[in-house]
């Protein structure tokens, strides 16, 4: 039954280990994406180490109580991009929280076929943060994963 | 007869870019060559935000003709990041000095939600 290190684990190998995102970041930043478990907030990364992304625990929800153990775990796509384009319509794209998104797009599935089938991915909220630290993008899922409580399994991990 | 003006222009390099003075020695790039300037650094304007330390740079006219959004200026090996000009007003200049805003030490802190 998995824990909320196991789930660390689980997620954070997988998107390590993910081609698309290793092809998109060098497609569009000529180097592999970077991976961090949980982060060190009185020296937080820069803009040499985007792309980016942060893996941190949230919460945990479990006890006897509960049928279901839930874990919510924060996934945060980083990138540091000033490009702008124009489209075809003439509209003026900064492209950094688009580049946000498809990255959170890859890196979204690439934790769903990296978790077992006994956990269930049964939330994803999104948040889109582009404009306080421009041109430091992020785009952060909160992923709520929950899992079965078996009978003889530990009800408290 | 000796204007104001024309002491002002002596002074620029006598006092005020004297590295003695108010300026330290600096490195200017613009990503293609690099030039060596006296640059002051406003040490009342730094200040944190946007994840990173900002201040002016006071760059002579007559040593960079024209800076740029992610031009640096590197001083004792730290090295400040021209930064956007505001309101697309253009850099500041008196027609002696330029007035850059610079940034260094960006960091990311959105992870914290």
């Amino acid at each position: 039954m998995a824990d909320i290190n196991t789930l660390l684990d689980l997620i954070t190998a997988g998107l390590s280990s993910d081609a698309a995102l290793s092809a998109w970041a060098t497609i569009y930043y000529d180097k592999p994406h970077a991976v961090f478990e949980s982060c060190d907030p009185r020296n937080e990364p820069g803009p040499d180490e985007c792309p980016l992304i942060i893996v941190t625990a949230d919460s945990k929800s479990t006890g006897q109580g509960h049928s279901v153990k839930r874990h919510v775990i924060h996934v945060a796509c980083i990138v540091y991009d000033d490009a702008r384009e124009v489209t075809l319509e003439g509209v003026v794209r900064f492209v950094a929280e688009r580049r946000g998104e498809e990255m959170r797009t890859l890196a979204l599935a690439a934790v769903r076929s990296g978790l077992t089938d006994d956990i269930h991915l049964e939330e994803v909220e999104t948040k889109f943060l582009p404009l306080d630290e421009y041109p430091l993008v992020a785009v952060v899922m909160t992923l709520v994963l929950s899992q079965e409580t078996l009978i003889g399994q530990n009800p408290f991990e | 007869m000796a204007f104001f003006a024309d002491d002002i222009l002596t002074d620029l390099d006598a006092v005020f870019y004297n590295t003695d003075e108010f300026a330290v020695t600096g490195v200017y790039s613009d990503g293609s060559r690099d030039i060596d300037i006296s640059v002051i650094i406003d040490a009342a304007d730094i200040r944190a935000d946007r994840a990173g330390i900002t201040a002016v740079a006071y760059v002579k006219a007559a040593d960079v003709q024209t800076p740029g959004y992610r031009h640096t200026i590197t001083v004792d090996g730290v090295t400040w990041t021209v930064d956007q000009e505001k309101h697309g007003a253009g850099y500041r200049n008196d027609g002696l000095v330029w007035q850059l805003p610079v940034i260094r030490g960006q960091r990311a802190t959105q992870w914290r939600i």
